[in-house]
C-alpha cells in the first residue's frame, strides 16, 4: 500500500492478480464503486487493490470473487495468465 | 492482518478462524505439503514465516495473506489452479452450501475472539485511567 511519500514496488504477483480483478470487473461493466459495493469494500480500496498496492488476505480475496460472481478457480486462472509464467 | 498479531506476540488467532474457508484452505495446504513431503519446518523457513504459521494455516486458524500463499506455493512447487482446485474440493465436503455468500463473521470462536480482546481492552482502558488519575 502507498503510505504518505513512501514508494515501494509492487511484487510482480500482487501486479497480476489486481490486472485480473480488473480484466474480470470490466468484463462485466462493473465500476469498482459496483465491485466494492458487491464485495463490501471501499471503492478506493478497490482501486488500490487493482494497481497491485494492497495484499489481500483469503477471506478478502473471496469477498472479492464473490462479488464478480464467479468461483475462486476462475480468476486464479486469469492470474495466472497475467503472471505468464504458468504461475510458479 | 493475522499474521501481524501472530507476528507481534497477540492471541495469534483470525477472528475468523475455524470459517470453513480457511478450514478448506488449510486442508489443502497441508494435503499439498505431505504429498512433497515436506515438514512444516521447511516451508515456514522457505516461505519467510514461522513454522507456528503454517501449522495455523493448516488447522484453519489463521487468515493468510495473498503473499505467503504466492511464497508458500512457490516453496511447494504448485501452481495456484492446482492448490485452488484442491481448496474447492475441500470446500465442498465440508460446507456443501458455501460460495454464494461469505458469512460476516461468525463461528463460536470468533466470538470468543472478540470477547477476550473487548476484555482485554477493558483492562488496559482502566489500567490507562488509573495512571491517568494519579
Amino acid at each position: 500500500m502507498q503510505v504518505e511519500g513512501i514508494w515501494r514496488p509492487v511484487p510482480p504477483e500482487q501486479r497480476a492478480f489486481g490486472w485480473a480483478v480488473r480484466e474480470l470487473r470490466a468484463r462485466r461493466w462493473m465500476s469498482q464503486e459496483g465491485l466494492g459495493f458487491e464485495a463490501g469494500l471501499h471503492r478506493n480500496y478497490v482501486g488500490a487493490l487493482e494497481r497491485g498496492e494492497i495484499n489481500p488476505t483469503l477471506r478478502t480475496m473471496l469477498r472479492l470473487v464473490r462479488g464478480l460472481g464467479m468461483p475462486l478457480s476462475e480468476i486464479v486462472a486469469v492470474y495466472e495468465r497475467h503472471l505468464g509464467d504458468g504461475g510458479r | 492482518m493475522s499474521g501481524t498479531l501472530a507476528m507481534a506476540g497477540g492471541s495469534g488467532v483470525s477472528p475468523y478462524a475455524g470459517s470453513s474457508d480457511l478450514v478448506a484452505l488449510g486442508r489443502a495446504v497441508r494435503e499439498l505439503r505431505e504429498l512433497r513431503g515436506v515438514p512444516q519446518t521447511a516451508v515456514g523457513f522457505d516461505a519467510g514465516v514461522g513454522d507456528f504459521y503454517v501449522g495455523g494455516v493448516e488447522r484453519g486458524r489463521l487468515n493468510p495473506t495473498f503473499a505467503v500463499l504466492v511464497r508458500v506455493l512457490r516453496t511447494l512447487r504448485c501452481p495456484p489452479g492446482e492448490l485452488v482446485a484442491r481448496y474447492e474440493r475441500h470446500l465442498a465436503v465440508i460446507d456443501p452450501h458455501a460460495g454464494a455468500e461469505i458469512s460476516a463473521c461468525p463461528t463460536p470462536e470468533a466470538l470468543a475472539h472478540v470477547a477476550s480482546f473487548n476484555a482485554r481492552m477493558a483492562t488496559w482502558r482502566a489500567a490507562q485511567a488509573r495512571r491517568r488519575g494519579r
